[in-house]
């Protein structure tokens, strides 16, 4: 890549930890909470083992439990989910003065020129963005294609987790187990899933709507401080 | 561009590590323990030996079977008459709690430091979902 611009060169200056912050930050904060997330729910776990008058497990083996599993995979699905949505439906739908969203005049997949795609590709494009076979339709959907990827794959580990867990519970209730079938259809594998699906759509749409009244000086999640509240799909 | 492949790859890997995790299917061993202490449990009965019975029998349990009887658990076990059990059929382990069905009776168990041990036997069903009647069983 041939480096264009007084801003690539000044990116070329700036270190690793610097120049990748955002996810390195993330990154750890999210271990940190996933471990306490370990150690509450190890807690609560016990909990309910108390009562029961069964025997309370070791965090190690609660680590290894469908139940933990369970309660991971269940937020990571919504939470990809969430990111499909949010790259496919911003293909083609719009908010008037949100710079979540494209101005109203560019809604859909635009044309090859806009996306620097086929002949239009540059020097710098990515490989498979300058081709003009599956490769390009593969690779100017791959971002939306990995989030629905990651979703699937973490909605079926809640499932698979969650008539493990689900299963243990009905034992302790002298229920017999259900197989993965029913579980797909029990009313704890749906409101696992729709409780978490309803709070990412709420917290989409109440960003897409905000963002085009309020600001945050500096966040590219921000319009400018300074711009009018109609200004589309202007980043700060 | 060998990104996608690549992450075709690490999913199916996750996949594979969180099954294993999340206890797709329980292990043999844990299989074997339960089945075994269920069939301990009904030879002691079967033999009349109820202090070994007694002893497998998880301590809510066995405290709920001496409160029934306001007596040691012993007696009250022998008092019970629970069905006569042969053979294990099937066993269904998750976590580290297990329903094995024998001929003649169905058990539940949990697996505690020392082992695994009952906490409910003489289970009959009852309609789909309700849990199992069950002659001796926990608080």
């Amino acid at each position: 890549m041939t480096g264009r611009g007084s801003g690539q060169g000044n990116e070329r200056r700036v270190g690793f930890w610097r120049s990748n912050s955002l996810t390195l930050a993330f990154g750890a904060a999210f271990f940190v909470v996933l471990a306490a997330q370990a150690v509450a729910g190890r807690a609560e776990f016990n909990e309910q083992l108390a009562v029961e008058g069964l025997q309370q497990i070791a965090f190690g083996e609660y680590l290894m439990s469908s139940d933990f599993a369970v309660d991971v995979t269940e937020n990571w699905q919504s939470e990809f989910l969430q990111f499909f949505l949010y790259v496919f439906g911003t293909v083609h739908l719009v908010q008037r003065g949100s710079p979540e969203s494209k101005p109203l005049d560019r809604a859909g997949t635009e044309s090859d020129r806009m996306q620097r795609m086929g002949e239009h590709a540059e020097s710098g494009s990515p490989r498979w963005a300058g081709t003009k076979d599956w490769r390009q339709g593969l690779y100017s959907r791959s971002l939306g294609l990995v989030m629905a990827g990651f979703f699937l794959f973490s909605w079926f580990a809640q499932s698979v987790a969650g008539v493990a867990a689900y299963n243990g519970i009905r034992l302790r209730q002298l229920q017999a187990p259900i197989d993965w079938g029913a579980y797909l259809a029990s009313a704890d594998f749906w409101n696992r899933s729709l409780q978490n699906w309803q709070s990412e759509l709420l917290a989409v749409a109440a960003m897409a709507v905000l963002s085009v009244y309020l600001r945050q000086r500096g966040s590219p999640e921000s319009k400018p401080v300074g711009a009018p509240h109609s200004a589309t799909g202007v980043e700060g | 561009m060998s990104v996608i492949p690549r992450a075709a790859g690490a999913l199916l890997g996750t996949a594979a590590l969180l099954c294993v995790l999340a206890g797709c299917g329980a292990s043999p061993a844990r299989e074997q323990g339960a089945t075994d202490a269920g069939r301990r449990f009904t030879a002691a009965l079967a033999a009349g030996d109820y202090r070994t019975g007694c002893a497998l029998l998880a301590p809510e349990t066995r405290s709920q079977v001496e409160q029934d009887a306001k007596g040691p658990c012993g007696p009250a076990l022998r008092e019970l008459g629970l069905p006569k059990a042969g053979a294990a059929r099937h066993v269904d382990v998750y976590g580290r709690d297990a329903l094995l069905r024998m001929t003649g009776d169905t058990l539940f168990l949990s697996q505690f430091a020392g082992g695994w041990l009952v906490t409910a036997a003489g289970c009959e069903p009852r309609a789909e979902d309700e849990p199992y009647d069950c002659s001796l069983e926990g608080g």
